[in-house]
Formats: structure tokens, sequence, C-alpha cells
């Protein structure tokens, strides 16, 4: 399957009811296109396989969702596009944060990575859980710094690592 | 991670905690998103004030 060179030509799967995986035998990108992912959690199937990758000379704009039953972002690692080997990372461009929706960027931010064979998203950032545990008040602070009625928490799930560097040896 | 609560938040109540008595004394907060993800805990919520904008 060929994607045209124009940012208006769209590959997308599932929609946002669904975020199965769309596989597809071959994918050529021939050039600016659009990538819009609709996904369901860290670690799940990517949301586009293919066994064979080809980028032309335009950016990939990728444009990731989650599903709408899905109320936030979890911090981790989302597979995007799994390929035979290792997509080129520079053929893809992330959109600006900002129009990432459900993306909370005060306390959220997302980056494209490789994960293996696959381009992914990684999410970093965790959402307040309430504790309750300074004194039971729920109040605004007005920044994130300055300790304020404390009674929340984050937990940040860190992305998978990626695989070791190997280093030529130093004779 | 202990942290505020800044206007906007998506935030979460479930049952990690021993303290569901939520006191909204200051002023009015204004969350984005509350999610009551609670199955074994009961929250009371209130307080002088209350919940604003969008998730009110």
């Amino acid at each position: 399957m060929t994607v045209a060179d124009t940012a208006s030509a769209v590959i997308a799967n599932g929609g946002l009811t669904g975020a199965a995986t769309f596989t597809v035998n071959s994918l050529t990108f021939g050039g600016a296109a659009t990538f819009t992912p609709v996904l369901s959690a860290p670690g799940a199937a990517p949301a586009v396989a293919t066994a064979t990758l080809v980028n032309g000379s335009g950016l990939v704009t990728v444009n990731p969702s989650v599903l709408a039953a899905t109320p936030t972002w979890a911090a981790g690692t989302y597979d995007l596009l799994s390929s035979g080997s290792a997509p080129t990372l520079g053929a893809f461009s992330l959109v600006a944060q900002s129009s990432i929706l459900k993306l909370r960027t005060v306390r959220q931010s997302a980056v494209l990575a490789l994960d293996g064979n696959a381009l992914a998203l990684v999410v970093t950032g965790g959402l307040p859980i309430w504790t309750g545990a300074d004194d039971g008040v729920w109040a605004t602070a007005p920044d994130l710094v300055t300790p304020f009625h404390q009674n929340w928490s984050v937990v940040n799930t860190p992305p998978r690592p990626c695989p070791p560097i190997s280093l030529p040896a130093i004779m | 991670m202990p942290t505020n609560f800044i206007a906007g938040d998506y935030v979460t109540f479930d049952d990690s905690t021993s303290n569901t008595n939520v006191n909204i004394s200051v002023a009015n907060v204004n969350p984005e998103l509350v999610i009551f993800n609670n199955n074994s805990q009961s929250y009371s919520v209130g307080g002088s004030f209350g919940i604003t904008g969008t998730a009110a």
C-alpha cells in the first residue's frame, strides 16, 4: 500500500471506538503524509504493522490519539508502527504537544522513539491521584513547585528501557 | 510522589488511600476531569466551596 505525498493523505487504524491493529504487507509513504494512530494502552499491539516499510523524502506527521473511552494518557510506551526492520525515526514528526488530545501538557510530555522495530510514542509524567495525606483539603496551588495542601500523588510509570548500545572496544 | 493540585488537572480518586474525606474549604476548585475509580472505599466530598468548570 502506498500513502500519497501530501499531508492530506492519512493512514489510520481502528477509529476512535477501537484500536485494533491495521496490518498490511508493505507500506510505502510517498512523502509527506499524516499518520493518525488510535491507541489503547502502553504495551498494547501496534496501531499499524507491516513487514516492509519505505519512507519517501517528506516527513510523515504523526497525530496520535487515545481511545474515546480512555479518559487520559497513561505513562508508558505505545507502539505506533511496527515493521520488519527498525523505522527511520527522522522520517516522522510528532504534532505539537498541545495538539495531542487528552495529553495534560503541564504534567505530561510525549516524544517519538524506537521500540525495537517499532516507531513508538513515549508518554512520561503522571496525573494526580488523591491521597489526603497532608490535611485532606482540596485546594488549588499557584504552581507545581511550592508545596500547597499536597493531598495528591503522581506515579510516573517509566517507559520500557531502550536496548543497550554496543560500542567498539577500545584497544 | 506528593504533588499539588493545579487548575485544569485531571484527577483520580481510587482505593489507594485511607483518607476519603475531601474538604473543599479554601475556594472553588476547577479540574478539567474528575475520575472516581473506587470500588472498596467510599468518598465524602464536602466543604464550603465546590467543583466548578467542565468537570462540575
